[in-house]
């Protein structure tokens, strides 16, 4: 590696050497994919070399006083989805974004000349699940406590993102798969579904994100997160949901007496999953196979929205902690690979431990933001953390060290 | 015929039980008339004395209080300080006198009265030294009705820790381990746990039954909760019995307020050396002593009895212990010749105890039980020697129970959010709430007493070669608790926050009052010298808390019979009907509290303004209305054979049918509440308390509430076929083989309606999520909607080699379970009924509603057709296993042995699937046990 660029350094004097009073001026010119027709890439930068410019109306940057030589020409740039709709026309979801960016390497620049630069443009979920804490914790008395349970949504763009109307759902959770997700992957089964209030005008700037619990109090009393200052509540009487904090819309629950809090369950698999449903229309409701022979009242415990994949916008699956080397978490597994190719886990089979999923953080960009990683492969995005202290030590693993998560941090 | 008849009654009318005269004794008479057309007249019959002059084989020495009975005519003496008793006036005839003596085998001998007797009889003290020896449970011959004994050799030999190890030697019930750390019952001739089979199931202590009437309960009536079930067996320690007698079929008229079974414990009585015995095994250790001591000067006999038991869990991981005393004393003296009396002070004190391992991190929760009893019993009879009054037998009882369970816990709080509701009137009621858990106590005080008085006439009439022993007696019986019952220590930190943890003191209860009366009478027709006829009819009238609204009657009619056709068949059968009156748990169920919330605020930022109010609804019931006895008829039939060299067989079916046992019933009522939101109803205000409008709700709802009361509709019915086959003694092996097998089916179902809230495609609820039902549908109940069925046949071999040379019993136990079988009926079903604001008024449903898609209930839309219910059918087979037991005693000299067993002695625990599901699961788990015990006599 070093040799090499050793050899670059050389070949970059020899080049100067011959030229040395010959500095030109260079116009690149961005192009767009087929999909952009004739709209420019306008107002973007474009970097050569160590050399930057931004983009003309017609998508021209020019380049003065550029010493010959070989460069590296790039590009990037993010659109929101609304940008992507104006320059593009289609309709898009306000939850994607777009990333245009073009690259050429050993481009040797030895005159004034014009160069074409072209891009690809690919599709990005803006938002992401970030954090994922079912596991729930013992009290300071040793006994349970899962008041303290959260969801965390993030902006994993460049752009503020409207998050109204956002749905959040979880897939059923019975001991025995209702739905083969390598037979049908074209859709997962939900067993409850929440909304982001429409017209709560909740916007998350760039690196923001949205924290859903069940219970806005500080917890710190039995051993766990204060939460007083979350994002929603799904309202429950069953937990304590304060006047503050405004109330989760709830869509669906399966059952006879739906639960309306986020079952976020400790001992079990918590395969959650945020997505976009067009508005007017209806989400269908099936009967899973095993409300087959069950009488009416059981059956609606085996009702479930059915959703299409296309509308998912980010998932994430957690299975339940097995204790055998050789168990098969893909008979447990509820998402297909499509959407999530992998699961994540806690250590602890009932939970009770403190822990907590979290997504890793891919890189931190110039100005800051962290931007977390998405390859849409929880075993891959995914680590586990504790956040309270007593329940790190209950884990207990010697030279195991968890990071400690609290809401809208991010372990590096 | 009917004339004839009441000329007969006129011979016992001179008692006043003669108004309780019914048909099943006339006609057992009339049956005598018939086949005799001239009887001789009772008066012509001439009557003799009988004396009994009984020594010990050996030393010579008088044996003092043992007990002399001519059953048939109920005549008994008890012999005196010259080992002397004497039974006047015996009509002559052929008779069998039955003579029984603590330590001693019971003498049964067959004596011709044809002049006045006087017979020196040796008794010989038991050993194994014996030619013969009992160490299994033997059917006692000779009765009509199934009775099993179990003798003090069978329960040495097992090693008995306290009564409930016993009841394993019954045919039909598993082998078992011991174990004091969990309370047990008795439930005979059933494969399902019932309840109400334990708690039908009557324990007769020395003349006095230990009552579970005195058992309230708080909360919801509930079948399992100890209150609802028997006396707890553990207390009664098996070292100072000296007998049990089983009845499995049908009880004598004199044993009622039971409708199950019934177990007579004896305990001893009489001059016995000092017995020392120490038990030890694995969990439990158990050490006792006893002796009888004969006063001087005809002072009478005194018995002392003491014993220990400690047992734990598992002795690695001691989360459960078991602490047992127990002391008694017996005096039994006769106060004149014909007044023969036995006084007994019982004292039982237990201790249980479950926590954390000692080892385990300490975080101050228990729970732990100190009960003590005290009885007192008091049985004397009077022998008077009259035609119409031969014997007077009474009993004075007094039996006082305090149980004091504590239990220390952390009431856990998984969602912050726990309302702590305690209001104990009807009404609205702010409520506090915990966000953390937190430490509570508390417990249950019970101090259930019972007294009990017993008077019974017995006399006797021969007539040609007819027998009659009749029996007729009064009783009373109070029951009744004195004790704090549940509580809290402190009451804003209640053991159960939720609506399940209100206080109820138990003396507030009123107790309960029974009497009842009885007749009975022995038949017994000699129809020639190897062949005869015994009938036994009885009638008992019942009546508890007779001066109250609650009042419950029962008129019990029964009757065995058996026909000795000759010396190798008997034929036997009965009818008969037996109740057990509702105890304390049953009669006067707890409150029911309901809570529902109506108004909550919650704030983070101004915790001043927080408000919680529920509105608490008490239903208070007097007592269960409408309450009947448990009533159940048991059907007997069976055959004996009688074979040489000891070999016989007994083959009986029964069939017993409750059609109105103990349960929860669906009984409805209603009441309206309000909630109270921010925006209507309540005033909030930054910065202080929030209050409310009850002038201005929200919304009010009505509230379907089921009362909670107990009624007779949990039906069982449980039948089967017992067999027990003697095969006789190798003497070349000298082993004696037995065989004993049932098969056992039992059904239980419920005939109350089913009620239930509809199923909706979407709920109307309250604002604070309560769902609003204007209805309830009615879903019919009885065997055809809802059955659960088991039944389960097992056989158990029994090898018993005795060498009396060597003093020595090793007995081998096969058991074997050949099917093990439940299955659950659930049919599928629609509504027949419905019912709105008045729980009372219901509504039909027709096929028509049904078919209709557009029917309204009360203005209510419910899609009929998806209000099915059942529509499942679930079996379980489980597959054959087996099991062996091997125990062996052996006696050195006169002074002592050993015992030693060991159950599961192969340590066959296999992996095995049943037939519903493919996976394997371990059997005969924890069944392996092994015990040694050292026993002394001085």
């Amino acid at each position: 590696m070093v040799t090499f660029a050793l050899l670059l350094v050389a070949t970059a004097c020899t080049l100067h050497d011959k030229n040395a009073a010959t500095l030109v001026t260079v116009k690149v010119q961005v192009t767009l994919p087929a999909e952009y027709g004739n709209a420019a890439y306008a107002g973007r930068t474009v970097t050569l070399g160590n050399a930057t410019a931004t983009t003309d109306a017609n998508g021209v940057a020019t380049f003065t006083g550029i010493i010959p030589d070989i460069y590296t020409i790039t590009t990037s740039a993010e659109l929101s989805g609304a940008e992507y709709s104006a320059l593009t026309g289609n309709v898009v979801d306000s939850y994607q974004y777009y990333t245009i960016s073009g690259t050429l390497s050993n481009q040797v620049i030895q005159n004034e000349s014009t160069i074409t630069l072209n891009t690809l443009s690919t599709k990005a979920q803006a938002l992401l699940i970030s954090k994922l804490y079912y596991a729930g914790t013992n009290d300071n008395a040793g006994k349970t406590y899962q008041a303290a349970k959260y969801i965390e949504i993030y902006n994993n763009s460049a752009n503020s993102v409207k998050v109204d109307s956002l749905y959040i759902g979880v897939a059923e959770t019975n001991g025995a798969r209702e739905f083969d997700p390598y037979v049908d992957t074209e859709h997962i089964y939900l067993k409850q579904v929440f909304q982001i209030p429409a017209g709560s005008n909740k916007v998350l700037a760039p690196g923001g994100s949205l924290l859903l619990v069940n219970s806005a109090t500080d917890h710190t009393a039995s051993n766990d997160m204060d939460l007083t200052g979350a994002d929603f509540e799904a309202y429950s009487t069953t937990y304590a949901t304060t006047t503050e904090v405004p109330d989760l819309t709830f869509v669906y629950g399966t059952g006879s007496k739906p639960i309306t809090y986020l079952t976020l369950l400790p001992g079990t698999n918590n395969a959650w999953v945020i997505f976009n449903y067009p508005a007017g229309e209806t989400m269908e409701l099936v009967y899973g196979p095993a409300a087959k022979d069950k009488n009416a009242t059981a059956m609606l415990n085996y009702r479930y929205v059915k959703l299409p994949v296309s509308y998912v916008v980010d998932a994430v699956e957690a299975l339940k902690k097995n204790n055998s080397a050789t168990y098969d978490y893909t008979t447990t597994k509820r998402f297909p690979v499509a959407i999530d190719g992998g699961y994540v886990t806690v250590s602890a089979t009932n939970g009770r431990s403190g822990e907590v999923v979290y997504r890793t953080v891919a890189r931190t960009t110039a100005d800051g933001r962290i931007v977390l990683t998405d390859t849409n492969n929880s075993a891959n995005d995914f680590k586990v953390g504790v956040n309270t202290q007593t329940a790190k030590t209950k884990l207990g693993t010697v030279g195991e060290d968890y990071a400690i998560v609290t809401p809208r941090t991010y372990p590096q | 015929m009917y004339i004839n008849t009441s000329k007969r009654l006129a011979l016992w009318g001179g008692t006043a039980l003669a108004l309780f005269s019914m048909s099943a004794i006339a006609n057992a008479k009339t049956l005598h008339h018939t086949a005799h057309p001239a009887p001789t007249h009772a008066e012509a019959t001439k009557t003799y004395d009988v004396t009994i002059r009984l020594s010990e084989r050996g030393t010579r020495e008088p044996l003092i209080m043992a007990t002399c009975v001519i059953g048939s005519i109920n005549a008994h003496a008890i012999t005196d300080y010259n080992g002397v008793a004497v039974m006047k006036n015996i009509p002559a005839g052929r008779y069998t006198v039955r003579i029984q003596y603590v330590g001693f085998e019971t003498i049964e001998r067959t004596i011709q009265v044809d002049r006045d007797l006087d017979m020196p009889i040796m008794m010989t003290a038991s050993t194994l030294a014996l030619k013969e020896v009992t160490v299994t449970a033997k059917r006692k011959i000779g009765e009509a009705g199934t009775v099993t004994t179990i003798g003090r050799q069978a329960l040495d030999h097992l090693q008995a820790m306290s009564l409930a190890d016993a009841i394993q030697l019954i045919p039909g019930q598993l082998m078992s381990n011991t174990d004091l750390t969990t309370a047990s019952n008795i439930q005979l001739r059933t494969v399902s746990n019932n309840s109400n089979v334990a708690f039908g199931t009557s324990i007769v202590l020395d003349g006095v039954a230990l009552s579970n009437n005195a058992r309230p309960m708080q909360g919801t009536y509930s079948g399992t909760n100890t209150a609802g079930v028997s006396t707890d067996l553990r207390s009664i320690s098996a070292d100072n019995i000296e007998s049990i007698e089983v009845v499995r079929g049908i009880p004598s008229a004199e044993y009622g307020d039971l409708n199950s079974g019934l177990v007579i414990v004896n305990s001893k009585v009489g001059r016995t050396p000092l017995q020392v015995r120490a038990k030890i095994n694995p969990t439990t250790m158990n050490y006792s002593a006893s002796k009888g001591v004969q006063l001087n000067n005809n002072g009478g006999v005194l018995n002392f009895n003491a014993d220990y038991a400690k047992a734990w869990s598992d002795p690695r991981t001691k989360t459960r212990s078991y602490t047992r005393y127990t002391g008694g004393v017996a005096y039994s003296k006769d106060i004149t010749r014909r007044w023969n009396t036995t006084t007994r002070l019982r004292f039982v004190l237990s201790r249980s105890w479950n926590g954390n391992d000692p080892d385990a991190i300490q975080d101050g929760t228990f729970e732990k039980n100190n009960a003590y009893t005290l009885g007192f019993t008091h049985n004397g009879r009077i022998r008077m020697n009259k035609k119409f009054s031969r014997t007077l037998n009474y009993t004075v009882g007094l039996n006082y129970n305090q149980s004091k369970a504590r239990r220390s816990i952390i009431v856990s709080n998984a969602s912050g959010f726990l309302p702590i509701l305690t209001a104990l009137e009807t009404g609205y009621h702010e409520v506090p709430y915990y966000t953390t858990s937190y430490s509570a106590s508390g417990g249950t005080e019970s101090s259930p007493g019972n007294f009990v008085a017993k008077v019974d006439n017995d006399f006797g009439i021969k007539a040609g070669n007819t027998y009659q022993g009749f029996k007729m007696g009064i009783s009373y019986n109070y029951d009744w608790n004195s004790g704090k019952g549940y509580y809290n220590d402190d009451d804003s930190y209640p053991l159960t926050p939720n609506n399940n943890g209100r206080p109820r003191p138990y003396s507030d209860i009123p107790g309960i009052h029974q009497i009842a009366a009885y007749v009975s009478d022995d038949f017994r027709w000699d129809l020639g010298r190897h062949s005869s006829l015994k009938v036994q009819a009885g009638l008992r009238f019942t009546a508890a808390q007779p001066w109250k609204e609650e009042r419950t009657f029962a008129l019990s009619p029964r009757i065995n019979a058996a026909y000795k056709m000759n010396r190798f068949v008997t034929w036997r059968g009965g009818i008969g009907w037996n109740s057990k009156a509702p105890g304390m748990a049953q009669l006067y169920p707890d409150k029911k509290y309901t809570d529902i919330l109506t108004a909550r605020h919650i704030s983070s930022s101004d915790p001043t303004t927080n408000y919680l109010l529920y509105y608490t609804h008490v239903y208070n019931t007097a007592y269960s209305p409408n309450m009947k006895n448990a009533t159940t008829r048991k059907i007997e039939l069976g055959v004996d054979f009688t074979l040489p060299q000891g070999r016989a067989l007994s083959i009986v079916a029964y069939h017993d049918r409750t059609p109105n046992g103990f349960e929860v019933i669906s009984d409805y009522t209603t009441f309206n509440y309000s909630t109270f939101t921010a925006a209507q109803g309540l005033n909030i205000t930054p910065g202080s308390a929030t209050t409310v409008d009850y002038t201005n709700p929200a919304g009010t709802y009505q509230y379907l509430l089921s009362k909670g009361t107990v009624g007779n509709t949990a039906v069982s019915v449980n039948r089967g076929i017992e067999v027990t086959m003697d095969l006789g003694k190798i003497d070349a092996i000298k082993t004696d083989f037995s065989l004993s097998g049932a098969f056992a089916e039992s059904k239980t179902y419920s005939d109350d309606y089913s009620i239930t809230s509809p199923v909706q495609s979407s709920y109307a609820y309250d604002e604070y999520g309560t769902r609003v039902v204007p209805l309830r549908l009615v879903y019919a109940g009885g065997k055809a909607n809802s059955m659960s069925i088991y039944r389960q046949f097992s056989s158990q071999l029994h090898t018993t080699t005795h060498i009396p040379a060597l003093r020595m019993v090793l007995t081998l136990d096969a058991q074997a379970i050949w099917q093990s079988y439940s299955k659950s009926l659930n049919p599928l079903r629609y509504p027949i009924a419905y019912f709105t604001s008045d729980p009372s008024q219901w509504t039909m449903i027709t096929e028509a509603m049904l078919a209709d898609p557009t029917t309204t209930l009360g203005g209510t839309s419910v899609l009929l057709s998806d209000q099915k219910q059942g529509g499942t059918e679930n079996s379980t087979r489980t597959p054959i296993t087996w099991n062996l037991r091997a125990r062996l005693t052996k006696e050195f000299g006169q002074v002592g042995g050993i015992s030693f067993y060991a159950n599961n002695v192969l340590y066959y625990e296999p992996f095995l699937s049943s037939s519903s599901t493919t996976t394997l699961s371990q059997r005969n788990t924890s069944s392996y046990h092994f015990g040694f015990e050292l026993f002394f006599k001085l």
